[in-house]
C-alpha cells in the first residue's frame, strides 16, 4: 500500500498537506521509535533522530559498546535519511 | 558544498585502520550518512591504550580543546561542567602561534618569541598554519609574505629554513612546539596531566592539512582524539547551554582563513548543514594591505623598497597589525616607525596617519571576497537568509567594523556578540573533548567536511572518496570567482618514518629543555639558600652555638663550591645537606633556655628548600616571635 500511497501523494498532494500523508517504511519508523503508521511530521522525525543520535552516537560509547553503538547509529541515520526523503 | 559519497578509495594507509564512514549533506533535512567497511582496528587499539592508562595511572587526566590558530592559539577545558579558557604560563588567555630560535640556539615559543621577531626575522616562525600539509606550489604567495625562508624539499613539500641552528623544519614541527607549550601550560594550570586533546582546524582544511595537524600533535607527544572544524566548535560553545532549536550561521574570519558554516542546533544535537570558505583569506591579508600601502608610499618618497628588508618588513607588519586593531575602535590610527631604514643622507622614518576609510578602501576586494562563501553556504544548506536565527562571529578579524558591516548587509541581522571571538573555538573544542571524555552527556556533534577528500566525520574517522589525481575546485575559485583547479597528486604530508624521527627528536629536545630549566632553577635556588643562610648567621651572631655554626658554615662552603662547579645533582644534594644543618640550627636556638625561637630568618632557607625538588623538610615547631 505504500507504493499506491506514494502515487496518490504525487498526484494530489499539495505543499500544505504534505505532512499529513503516511510516508516512510515501517522498519525505518521502528528504528527511530516512531509510530508504525499514521501521519508523520518532519519535526517528529527530527526529534526522534536527535534522541537516537544522543543515545547511539559512537562518541557516547568510548568503551567496548562502541562497535554496537556504531551499528545502531548507522541504522538510525539511514532511517532518518530515508524518512526525510520520503517526506520531501 | 554537498559532498557525494561516490566511491571509497583509501589513499593513505595510515588511516586505513579506521572504520570508514562518510557523512555528506544531501537534501534539505540534514546529513545523509553512509557507512562502509565499519570494521576497525584503530579504535580497538585506542581502547586498549585507554584501559592501560587507566589501570596504571591514578592521576586524573584531562582532555583539552585546542584552537591552533594561524596567529594565536587558545586552550579550553571542561571545569565544573562548563568550558573555560586555560591561561598560559604568562597569564594570557591566548598564546601567539610563534616559535623562534635565538642565535645561541635557544628555543622560544609564544609571546616571548613574538616579541623578538623584529630583531630575529629569519628565525622567527609565524603563520605556519598557512604551510602545514601543503605542497610548495600551493603556497607560493604565502611564502613571499613571511620573513623566514620557505623552501621546497625533495618531495615538493614545504620546509622552513632556520639559519640560527642550521636546520630545516617541517611546518608540523613548528606547530608541534606551539602545541607542546599550550599543553605544558595547560597541565600546570589544571594541575593534571594532559596528553589528549581535540584540535580544531578550518572547515576548509583538506585531508593533507588535517593529517599534518594530527602529526603535529603526535610530534608534540599529544594524542589528538579528534580534529573538528573551527566554526563547528564555535557553535558548540555558543549552543552549549541553549536547548532551543535554532539555525545558526557561523562566520569565522581568523588570522589566515575564512570559514562559514550553517548549523542546525536542537535537543543537544549539532548538525552541520553546510560549510564553505576561503583558505587564503584572513587577518594577515588585511595587515598586508597596510604594509603594502606603507611600503609603496615610502618607495615613492624615498626610492627604497622596504619589502626587501626583512627587519623593516617585520616592523611594518607589526605596526600594520596594531593600526588595524586600533581602527576597530578609532576612526584613524597614527603610524610611527622611526629609523625604518637609512640611506647616505641619514636615517629614514615613517610618520603617517591611516584613516578607517582609507583602510577599508585598501581592503575593499578582501571584503568583497567574504560574500561568496556566505551565499554558497546558504545555497548548499538549501536555506534562505530568513531561515537563519543567529549569526555568530568568530575570529579576531570579525572585530573590523567593515567586516561586521558586510555580515550585516549579507544577513540583514545584527551579529550575536555574546561570545568572545578569540576564545569561542577553544571553548567549543573543550566541549567536544568533554563529550569524548564522557564528561558531557547531553551533546552530540554531527559534522561534515566540505571537500570530498578525506572526510573526518562522526567518529573522527577518515574516508577518502576522491582518488588521487582528481581535480577539484580550490577555495580560491570560491572567492575570486575565477575557475581554478588544483590536482591532488599525492600526500603533502610527512612520511610516517619522518614523523617518528620528529617525535623522538622532540622528545629528546624536551628532555634537554627540562634539564636546562632544572639546572637554572636549581642554581637560582641554591644562590638564594646561600644568601638566606649567610644573612641568618649574621643576624643571629653570638646566639648560635659555635659547633652548630661551624657545621652550617662548612655545608655553606660546600654549596658555594658546588654552585661554581655547576653540576645540578651535586648542588641539589649539598643544598639539602645545608638545609638539614640550618634546621638543626633552628632547633638548637629553640632549645636554648629563654631564647627567642626562630628569630629572624630562621624559616628563610627552609622555606626555600620547601620549593626545592628535594623538599623533604622536617617540620620543626617554630613559633613566630614577631
Amino acid at each position: 500500500w505504500t507504493n499506491s500511497n506514494k502515487e496518490w501523494d504525487a498526484a494530489h498532494e499539495t505543499y500544505s498537506d504534505r505532512e499529513t500523508c503516511f510516508p516512510g517504511s515501517s522498519s525505518d519508523r521502528t528504528v527511530l521509535g516512531l509510530p508504525l503508521t499514521g501521519p508523520l511530521k518532519i519535526e517528529d522525525v527530527k526529534t526522534a533522530f536527535r534522541l537516537s543520535a544522543l543515545k547511539w552516537h559512537p562518541d557516547k560509547h568510548q568503551g567496548p559498546t562502541q562497535a554496537i553503538a556504531e551499528e545502531k547509529f548507522k541504522n538510525c541515520a539511514d532511517a532518518y535519511k530515508s524518512l526525510c526523503n520520503a517526506l520531501v | 558544498m554537498a559532498s557525494t559519497a561516490a566511491q571509497i578509495h583509501l589513499i593513505r594507509p595510515s588511516f586505513a585502520p579506521n572504520p570508514t564512514r562518510t557523512t555528506s549533506k544531501s537534501g534539505f533535512f540534514g546529513t545523509s550518512v553512509s557507512f562502509t567497511t565499519p570494521k576497525s582496528s584503530l579504535p580497538r587499539l585506542r581502547k586498549c591504550s585507554n584501559r592501560r592508562n587507566h589501570s596504571l595511572r591514578v592521576a586524573a587526566e584531562k582532555v583539552v580543546g585546542i584552537d591552533l590558530g594561524t596567529t594565536n592559539s587558545a586552550v579550553g577545558a571542561m571545569e565544573g561542567g562548563k568550558p573555560v579558557i586555560v591561561t598560559n604560563a604568562e597569564g594570557q588567555r591566548t598564546t601567539p602561534s610563534v616559535v623562534a630560535y635565538t642565535k645561541n640556539g635557544d628555543r622560544l615559543v609564544g609571546q616571548i618569541a613574538k616579541r623578538q621577531a623584529v630583531v630575529n626575522p629569519e628565525n622567527t616562525f609565524f603563520s605556519v598554519k598557512r604551510f602545514i600539509g601543503r605542497k610548495m606550489i600551493e603556497v607560493d604567495e604565502e611564502a613571499k609574505q613571511v620573513s623566514y625562508n620557505v623552501v621546497r624539499d625533495d618531495n615538493g613539500n614545504v620546509k622552513l629554513d632556520c639559519p640560527a641552528i642550521g636546520k630545516q623544519f617541517a611546518a608540523e614541527e613548528i606547530s608541534a612546539q606551539v602545541l607542546r607549550k599550550l599543553v605544558d601550560d595547560a597541565s600546570k594550570f589544571l594541575n593534571e596531566k594532559v596528553s589528549k586533546a581535540v584540535v580544531t582546524v578550518p572547515a576548509y582544511f583538506n585531508d593533507s592539512q588535517r593529517t599534518a595537524t594530527k602529526d603535529a600533535g603526535r610530534i608534540a607527544g599529544l594524542e589528538v582524539l579528534r580534529i573538528i572544524n573551527e566554526p563547528t566548535a564555535a557553535s558548540l560553545a555558543y549552543g552549549f547551554e541553549r536547548k532551543n532549536n535554532e539555525t545558526i550561521l557561523v562566520f569565522d574570519l581568523g588570522g589566515g582563513t575564512f570559514d562559514v558554516s550553517v548549523l542546525e542546533v536542537g535537543d543537544g544535537v549539532f548538525e552541520v548543514l553546510s560549510t564553505s570558505g576561503d583558505t587564503h583569506l584572513g587577518g594577515d591579508d588585511f595587515d598586508k594591505r597596510i604594509v603594502d600601502w606603507l611600503a609603496l608610499s615610502f618607495k615613492n618618497d624615498e626610492g627604497i623598497d622596504l619589502l626587501k628588508d626583512k627587519q623593516a618588513l617585520q616592523r611594518l607588519t607589526e605596526t600594520a597589525e596594531k593600526a588595524k586593531m586600533e581602527l576597530s575602535t578609532l576612526t584613524q590610527a597614527n603610524i610611527s616607525l622611526p629609523f625604518i631604514t637609512a640611506t647616505a643622507d641619514g636615517p629614514k622614518h615613517i610618520e603617517t596617519t591611516l584613516t578607517r576609510a582609507k583602510f577599508e578602501e585598501l581592503c575593499s576586494d578582501l571584503l568583497d571576497r567574504l560574500k561568496t562563501p556566505v551565499q554558497n553556504s546558504l545555497r548548499d544548506a538549501k536555506l534562505s537568509i530568513s531561515d537563519i536565527d543567529e549569526v555568530i562571529l568568530v575570529g579576531g578579524s570579525t572585530r573590523i567594523p567593515a567586516v561586521q558591516g558586510v555580515v550585516k548587509s549579507l544577513t540583514g541581522k545584527d551579529p550575536n556578540v555574546t561570545v568572545n571571538p578569540d576564545e569561542v573555538v577553544a571553548l567549543g573544542a573543550a566541549v567536544q573533548a568533554g563529550v569524548l571524555a564522557g564528561d558531557v552527556s547531553d551533546i552530540v556533534l554531527l559534522d561534515v567536511t566540505p571537500l570530498s577528500i578525506g572526510l573526518e566525520t562522526l567518529g573522527g574517522v577518515m574516508t577518502k572518496i576522491i582518488p588521487r589525481n582528481t581535480t577539484l575546485p580550490t577555495s580560491k575559485s570560491e572567492g575570486s570567482g575565477k575557475k581554478q583547479d588544483i590536482t591532488i597528486t599525492g600526500a603533502s604530508t610527512l612520511p610516517s618514518d619522518e614523523v617518528e624521527r620528529m617525535v623522538s627528536e622532540a622528545e629528546r629536545f624536551s628532555k634537554e629543555d627540562k634539564e636546562k630549566r632544572d639546572a637554572i632553577d636549581t642554581k637560582n635556588q641554591a644562590d638564594s639558600v646561600v644568601y638566606q643562610t649567610e644573612k641568618q648567621l649574621k643576624e643571629l651572631g653570638e646566639k648560635v652555638p659555635a659547633e652548630v655554626k661551624e657545621k652550617v658554615e662548612a655545608k655553606l662552603e660546600e654549596l658555594k663550591k658546588a654552585i661554581t662547579e655547576g653540576v645540578t645533582q651535586v648542588i641539589k644534594d649539598t643544598m639539602a645537606a645545608l638545609n638539614q644543618e640550618v634546621m638543626q640550627l633552628g632547633q638548637s636556638l629553640y632549645n636554648q633556655p629563654g631564647a627567642t625561637p626562630g628569630a629572624g630568618g630562621a624559616d628563610g632557607p627552609s622555606e626555600a628548600s620547601n620549593k626545592g625538588p628535594e623538599g623533604d623538610v622536617i617540620d620543626a615547631d617554630f613559633t613566630d616571635s614577631k
